[in-house]
């Protein structure tokens, strides 16, 4: 009886064996379409090198309008570095920050290769930060890394950690692949036309076409991200400030700076801001993500002493 | 004597060893040669001593379409591998994520589709040459674009220490030092 069991039970082992062999063989062959399938995804992906070139025809059109700050002087060139230095170093510290859309507030709503997207996403040069000459509170974040703040904006920040605030905002648009994603929408829709495009650009050919498309798109993102997307990327920046030992609620205080900005002046129904959705809602909504995730922010990083040493950096920077 | 003193719990232990074995072995890349999607001046282009970036030392710098050997270790975001930098080997670890099992093309996407009607086709992709004549095409797209050209310059400049071939160790080294001087690490 009891042979007879060992025979039934070194059965059964040969058999899980078998089965465990072939359901390996399966599992793999399942793998190659899975992976085949991802990979004709990824195809109608851009790779960075053509985001990076994208986001040079973009940031084109953005100093055309605002003239950006030169490095002609020691003043100007310690500002281009600081800005540099701060987006550099957010980006390397908040490499935990989740880029789910379902954990950031569920604001906007990503298809499964969206999300993909914005897992994978990669800049081919890094991040380049560029000043801009003009008083209006404005910031803009382009496909493949370029982030451009106004000196309007710098002014409005009251210390480092607010400026790091607006740097963060703006690099989730670029982390959390926004750009890109009005890009492809654009592109599938096929816009072409705009009174920037129409005066730029005649004939036809590659470099045309896209001049175009860029030149389109890029008086589009004058009017800013979607509200969604704008709360989605203060969602993000919150995260990121706090994981980068910069005070949380420096978000909501550079929210607070706009509002009063807002209603200081006549926002034209054609700027940035009047785009966004109401700043109160903002305020409102990273208010209650500080509180129910419970960033307090780092002991070690907001003493006395070290707010003292970021604010004095920036003051010599800036003011 | 009980049928379970006579099981072959030895045989169901090595089945399982095999299993597991298995299951790690469908995702080993151990030896596969990857292609690096990321220019030279990336930051994320550097090869680290280790995958803690604050704390890590640059081992040296790949460059787009760059081979590298995947080894087998992996952590978190990281994937350890080897590089012929030069004449030397190296190894280290960078980022999976620039990382392709491809090389890419270095001829525009839009060239393919160049024969295609839809004038989105033909202008999907983008390099330095469709870019060209873009700037051939528009006068204002060249000024601009000329503007564009001297920002990356003082900003490779000033961060990278050369305008046309920043380092991007030495920007790393401006990223700690700008996390040590305002206290944040």
């Amino acid at each position: 009886m009891q042979n007879k069991r060992n025979v039934w039970a070194n059965r059964l082992l040969l058999a899980g064996i078998v089965c465990t062999v072939a359901g390996c063989g399966l599992f793999n062959k399942l793998k190659e379409t899975v992976s085949a399938l991802e990979d004709a995804k990824v195809a109608d992906n851009y790779e960075p090198s053509e985001q990076y070139y994208i986001g040079r025809g973009v940031s084109a059109v953005i100093v055309d309008k605002y003239p950006p700050v030169e490095a002609k002087d020691q003043g100007s060139e310690r500002q281009i570095t600081y800005v540099n230095e701060m987006a550099g170093y957010i980006e390397a510290a908040s490499k935990g920050v989740t880029r789910s859309a379902r954990k950031l507030g569920d604001h906007t709503k990503r298809s499964y290769d969206e999300q993909e997207h914005v897992y994978n996403l990669v800049l081919f040069k890094g991040m380049q930060v560029g000043l801009l000459q003009t008083d209006d509170v404005t910031a803009f974040a382009t496909p493949g890394g370029f982030l451009w703040v106004s000196m309007g904006t710098v002014k409005m920040c009251n210390n480092e950690d607010e400026l790091a605030a607006v740097i963060a905002h703006e690099l989730a648009h670029i982390i959390l692949d926004h750009g890109m994603a009005n890009y492809r929408t654009a592109y599938k829709g096929q816009i072409f036309t705009s009174t920037l495009s129409e005066t730029w650009f005649s004939g036809d050919g590659l470099g045309a076409n896209f001049g175009r498309l860029v030149t389109t798109f890029a008086e589009d993102a004058f009017k800013g991200y979607n509200p969604e997307q704008e709360f989605e990327a203060d969602n993000w920046g919150t995260r990121a400030l706090a994981a980068s030992g910069y005070a949380p609620d420096a978000m909501v205080k550079m929210l607070q700076s706009v509002e009063a900005y807002e209603k200081a002046h006549e926002i034209d129904p054609e700027d940035y801001l009047a785009h966004h959705p109401p700043i109160g809602e903002r305020i409102k909504a990273v208010q209650d993500l500080i509180k129910t995730e419970k960033l307090t922010g780092n002991s070690k990083t907001m003493t006395p002493e070290a707010i003292t040493a970021r604010n004095k950096r920036f003051e010599e920077a800036f003011k | 004597m009980k049928w379970w003193k006579k099981f072959p719990w030895r045989r169901l232990l090595a089945l399982l060893l095999v299993l597991v074995a298995l299951a790690f072995a469908s995702n080993l890349v151990q030896g596969e040669t990857m292609y690096v999607k990321v220019d030279s001046s990336s930051p994320d282009a550097v090869i680290q001593s280790s995958t803690d970036f604050f704390e890590s030392e640059a081992l040296g710098k790949l460059t787009f379409n760059d081979e590298v050997e995947m080894l087998d270790q992996k952590d978190g975001e990281y994937v350890k591998i080897r590089a012929k930098i030069g004449d030397k080997e190296v190894e280290g670890w960078v980022k999976a994520l620039i990382l392709s099992k491809d090389k890419l093309l270095v001829e525009p996407r839009a060239t393919e589709s160049a024969g295609a009607k839809s004038s989105a086709q033909t202008s999907k992709g983008l390099n330095e040459q469709i870019e060209k004549e873009m700037r051939e095409g528009s006068p204002e797209m060249n000024t601009a674009l000329a503007r564009i050209d001297n920002f990356e310059s003082s900003r490779n400049r000033l961060l990278g220490g050369d305008a046309t071939k920043p380092k991007p160790e030495v920007q790393q080294q401006h990223v700690k030092d700008f996390a040590t001087n305002g206290k944040l690490k």
